[in-house]
């Protein structure tokens, strides 16, 4: 066993979610037309509407310093639709990245037919000199790994809740609705709402990840989320309803919470 | 992950154009470094004979229950594989096939990179495959029962030849009787039959079939199940009943535009084409002496923007009948553009004209003017004053009679119903077939389908051709023993689920629908009619819904083995 394999040192640090029928064909048709390629790892899936932006968030986790997702050209989908809801949810992503210090562009989808190999090799090509660019994840911003780690795992919570799953998925669908007085709902309002609930969600979510390892205090925990300690008690004050967080003891007269 | 998965790995030189450009023996040693691995295997083309032979040889030798190929496509190789596998009496899902030929060997600079990118991807498939898990594919045993929605001359024909093909029809009509459209019209296109008698004859052959039912004053009022399993319930006045089914025909088709407020339209003397057809049945009133037909009152306006496309057709007929009937009648037509549909009643017009029907052509924005003489006056009690562009002239045309040909428009039901199956309309109300050049009169659910007036405006020929069509359809869908699907399929955990309706509204082949039974409302997915894409697994609110075969814990682990 030769030593080097292990290490898969392989630049730059990409992971494309491929679907089936246009991206996956598409990388085939560059190989068999002997394009050269940089050496980006892929995950096959049939659409990539199957694309979770879970697996997405987890593919940061993983040291992964861009991530790509390639589907069907629109109105092309195999499908009909993945491809629309996909975008969609890159979408929402690239905004929550930017909000956790993520540069969004580290995110990136694109549209590519089964017979554009060039459109492909282009795509790809580009993409790697993007990350090229903005370096390795963290580092590039002076964000230790452990830091940026836990941004990602309460990113990873928010965007498995309910409310951001619900609203992400709604979105399609809302964009083109009126309200009951007749006029079209706006974009930005959208947007705006999503964004808020969105960070609410965010905080949540961090303040739980901060109490998970060890039963913290409001002050300390505030330290590690950089929120205001009202802040703070104000959402343990809702996730102690909501039974997702509990007052392990005091400690010298300062009240400990951990998560449950 | 399955507990202790015997995972094979057989990684393909393809007669070297993976070989010479990755360190294959390398491959190798990583592979069977790699958890669960029981068995690496190289050979220079897995995908000839010798090398099958191979693979399923030692799939047996050593107990495999599971293989990773590394060799070209999936997109073309994979199934030579799964038969392989089958072959070996193994799942033919337990296979995953890594392309390192296309997307390591051929795109790489270099041995180095080559050989890293194909041991990443190798090591990506061991993660996948030893989480993977034996599937079928999805089975139903079509339903033999058809329910046709209306028994017009659509609904009527599709149920005589479903039942013919030995299919059970159930025919659902919203009146007290059979006929629709036909019970309005004297005669029938093409050519002057006498509607009453071919409706007669059709209802005569239709009742003494077996295989034939009816429920009159009855509607469709829900829907679920799967292609070849539907089950409906049917409202009649007896109270409700469940209807299962394999396929539904919906021929409910289309209704009259009342052209109230124009040409001064009152249903006494400016009456529509319909009316006139039950004038002409009881013999038209000898004082009657001078007839016009306007076209286009209401078709093709800003309103009812469509050509309705039978009423010129329709006119001309009517104009033929009361000529022929009695040839000292006035009959004139006043068109914006007139055109009788086909070969076989092109030469309609031209019959018309020899025959002393007068016809006129106006402008769209210079429509007839009808006016009504004072009562008691000796005159006919209509003039029609028109500018016509065939002559270039103003005419005053006097009358007795003038006859409105309305367009079709969709009938008032056909909402509501698209609304309980769930069929897409188009911008008019129409139902509207999703792919019309591949598949006409089918929608995106497969076991439902559509024909006659239902799905836009047609001639009582054009219906015809469209019901039969639908019946065979229906025949080739339902006469099949079975009904395969895909083999993966979304699945609904039903304990995580809170019916929210995400997944429906995101299914664009309507296979996951959120259903109230006695379990209580919760998302069931169609098995037959999934295709596999996974767009609602990732959006379930609650994550209650996962993807066999691209489950969220094979991806994780796919990620999770890319890892740096």
């Amino acid at each position: 066993m030769k030593g080097d394999l292990l290490m898969k040192e392989l630049e730059p640090r990409i992971l494309a979610f491929l679907c089936n029928w246009a991206g996956y064909a598409a990388y085939d048709l560059a190989g068999t037309k002997h394009l050269q390629l940089p050496p980006i790892l892929e995950v096959r899936v049939m659409c990539t509407g199957r694309v979770d932006p879970l697996q997405l968030i987890e593919a940061f986790l993983n040291g992964f310093d861009g991530v790509m997702l390639v589907g069907c050209r629109k109105g092309e989908c195999r499908y009909e639709n993945g491809n629309y809801y996909a975008e969609r949810r890159i979408h929402w992503l690239r905004k929550a990245l930017q909000h956790i210090g993520v540069h969004p562009d580290r995110l990136y989808c694109d549209w590519i037919g089964a017979d554009e190999e060039q459109a492909f090799k282009g795509a790809m090509e580009r993409f790697s000199v993007k990350i090229s660019s903005l370096g390795k994840l963290g580092k590039a911003n002076g964000i230790e790994k452990e830091k940026l780690d836990s941004r990602l795992k309460a990113l990873k919570e928010t965007f498995a809740g309910e409310r951001i799953r619900w609203l992400t998925g709604k979105d399609l669908e809302m964009s083109g609705r009126t309200d009951v007085f007749g006029s079209p709902m706006s974009a930005s309002v959208f947007e705006k709402e999503v964004m808020d609930i969105f960070r609410n969600e965010y905080q949540r979510s961090s303040i739980l990840v901060a109490s998970e390892d060890a039963a913290r205090s409001v002050v300390e925990i505030a330290n590690i989320t950089a929120l205001s300690s009202e802040n703070v008690m104000q959402e343990i004050i809702v996730l102690k309803r909501l039974g997702k967080l509990n007052l392990e003891g005091v400690v010298e007269g300062v009240p400990k919470y951990k998560r449950t | 992950m399955n507990q202790d998965p015997k995972i094979g790995v057989f990684i393909c030189e393809c007669s070297g154009e993976i070989g010479k450009k990755i360190r294959c023996a390398d491959l190798a040693s990583r592979a069977a470094s790699l958890e669960g691995v029981k068995e690496v295997q190289m050979h220079q083309a897995y995908c000839m004979p010798a090398g099958l032979q191979e693979l399923k040889k030692a799939v047996a030798a050593q107990g495999l229950d599971r293989i990773v190929v590394a060799g070209c496509s999936p997109r073309t190789h994979e199934i030579l594989f799964m038969k392989a596998l089958s072959e070996a009496s193994l799942n033919p899902y337990m296979l995953d096939v890594v392309n390192v030929r296309d997307h390591a060997a051929a795109v790489t600079p270099d041995e180095e990179t080559a050989t890293r990118k194909a041991s990443a991807m190798l090591e990506i498939a061991v993660a996948r495959v030893s989480r993977l898990a034996p599937l079928e594919n999805a089975s139903v045993k079509p339903d033999k029962r058809v329910v046709v929605i209306g028994a017009g001359l659509a609904g009527l024909s599709a149920a005589k030849e479903i039942a013919g093909r030995g299919l059970q029809a159930l025919v659902v009509e919203k009146s007290e009787a059979p006929g629709g459209m036909l019970n309005r019209c004297y005669t029938m296109l093409p050519g002057p039959h006498k509607t009453e008698e071919f409706l007669a004859k059709l209802l005569g052959e239709l009742n003494r079939n077996p295989n034939v039912e009816f429920l009159f004053r009855a509607e469709v009022v829900s829907f679920k199940g799967q292609t070849g399993a539907y089950e409906l319930i049917v409202k009649d006045p007896s109270g409700e009943r469940k209807v299962p089914a394999g396929a539904v025909v919906v021929a409910s088709g289309a209704e009259e535009f009342m052209p109230n407020g124009l040409f001064g339209f009152d249903g006494r003397d400016v009456i529509t084409q319909t009316a006139l057809e039950s004038l002409l049945k009881k013999g038209l009133d000898p004082l009657k002496k001078s007839v016009a037909m306007i076209q286009c009152a209401g078709g093709r306006s800003d309103g009812i923007p469509y050509c309705s496309r039978t009423c010129c057709m329709t006119a001309v007929k009517n104009a033929l009948w009361i000529k022929e009937q009695r040839p000292s009648t006035d009959v004139h037509i006043l068109f914006r553009d007139i055109y009788t549909g086909g070969p076989l009643r092109e030469r309609d017009i031209r019959t018309a004209a020899e025959k002393g029907i007068r016809f006129f052509r106006y402008e769209t924005d210079n429509p007839p003017v009808v006016e009504r003489q004072r009562e008691g006056s000796a005159m006919p009690p209509l003039t029609i004053v028109v500018r016509d562009l065939l002559s270039n002239t103003r005419k005053e045309l006097a009358c007795d009679l003038i006859v409105l040909s309305n367009p079709q428009i969709p009938s008032r039901d056909s909402g509501k119903l698209a609304a309980v199956l769930g069929l897409p309309l188009d911008r008019y109300g129409f139902l509207i077939d999703h792919y019309v050049r591949v598949k006409p009169s089918h929608f995106v659910e497969k076991g439902v389908f559509v024909c006659g007036d239902v799905h836009f405006p047609l001639s009582p020929y054009e219906c015809q051709v469209q019901a039969y069509g639908v019946a065979a359809r229906v025949a080739n869908l339902l006469l099949q023993e079975e009904l395969r699907g895909n083999a993966f399929y979304s699945v609904v955990d039903e304990s995580k689920c809170i019916a929210c309706g995400l997944c429906e509204s995101t299914c664009f082949y309507r296979a996951i629908k959120v259903i109230q039974d006695e379990k209580g409302k919760k998302a069931r997915s169609s098995e037959v009619n999934c295709l596999g894409c996974g767009t609602c697994a990732a959006g379930c609110p609650m994550q209650a819904i996962s993807m066999r075969h691209f489950t969220d814990e094979q991806i994780s682990s796919q990620i999770a083995a890319a890892a740096f």
